[in-house]
């Protein structure tokens, strides 16, 4: 590649930020679901990817249409700067695939984030585990992977990953007591 | 007849910032006949270079050079030195 416009900074930052609304949408369903009295994992995880797929549906063409709005804005400006129409050249072609993979990680971030909250109730569903251990796990597996990303992205600001480990962990505690309470009221 | 061969070109050229002066002067050695590339930054501006191109080899197709400027979306402003060889 020629240039370095397929770089993978918004890129990341989507999939940080998706994989974030995944986890925790599909987590405030699961606490919800369980406490609402729901005791089927087969309800559960179709209802939880369902979800999923529509935030990935979302995604996909919301950031389609932001991206290539700001690709042609982009374009447009450089075109002025250069004086020339850059149609069919390499720093276009190099943005275009830009903006397509972002969209891509945008789409599928939601998905990853929820199949991580939704795989112990999978086991659930095929029977290795009971209903009440799949949800537990689940909620271990939210947390876990809301620390993960926590400090995933403190390194990469570097400085205190466990800080926003544990204030990733805070946001889904709280979406998981509001989920609890909604269902046990 | 005898043959002439252009041996050296000097370009006055526009460039989007994204384009690295590394990568744009690799992707024209590439060419055919290319042995040197030197790319000096004259001005830099919000989103373009403007840089003085120095392509040498010992045969250069003018057109190949500039033709894959404009594939990679540069502009070329003037052509200002070129060098040939007789022979």
């Amino acid at each position: 590649m020629l240039t370095r416009a397929l770089d993978l900074e918004i890129a990341r930052r989507y999939f940080a930020l998706n994989l974030f609304d995944g986890i925790l949408t599909v987590l405030g369903f699961t606490v919800n679901y369980f406490f609402l009295g729901g005791r089927s994992p087969s309800v559960l995880l179709a209802s939880g990817l369902i979800i999923s797929i529509g935030m990935a549906i979302s995604g996909l063409t919301s950031a389609m249409l932001v991206e290539y709005s700001e690709l042609q804005k982009e374009l447009n400006e450089l075109e002025k700067a250069l004086f020339r129409d850059l149609d069919g050249t390499h720093i276009a072609k190099a943005k275009m695939a830009t903006a397509l993979m972002n969209a891509l990680v945008n789409a599928v971030a939601p998905i990853l984030g929820a199949l991580a909250v939704l795989f112990p109730i999978l086991l659930s569903s095929i029977g290795i585990i009971g209903f009440s251990q799949g949800f537990m796990l689940s909620l271990l597996l939210s947390i876990l992977s809301l620390f993960l990303l926590g400090v995933y992205l403190g390194k990469n600001a570097g400085s205190r990953p466990i800080v926003y480990g544990f204030m990733m962990v805070l946001a889904g505690s709280a979406t998981a007591i509001i989920a609890y309470l909604l269902g046990a009221v | 007849m005898v043959a002439v061969r252009l041996i050296k070109i000097v370009l006055d050229v526009l460039k989007p910032r994204e384009i690295p002066v590394y990568h744009l002067a690799t992707s024209l050695a590439e060419l055919e006949n290319v042995q040197l590339v030197t790319v000096d930054v004259i001005e830099v501006d919000v989103k373009t270079e403007t840089v003085k191109l120095t392509v040498e080899g010992t045969n250069l197709d003018i057109n190949d050079v500039l033709r894959h400027l404009e594939e990679t979306g540069c502009s070329v402003r003037s052509i200002d030195s070129v060098a040939v060889k007789k022979g």
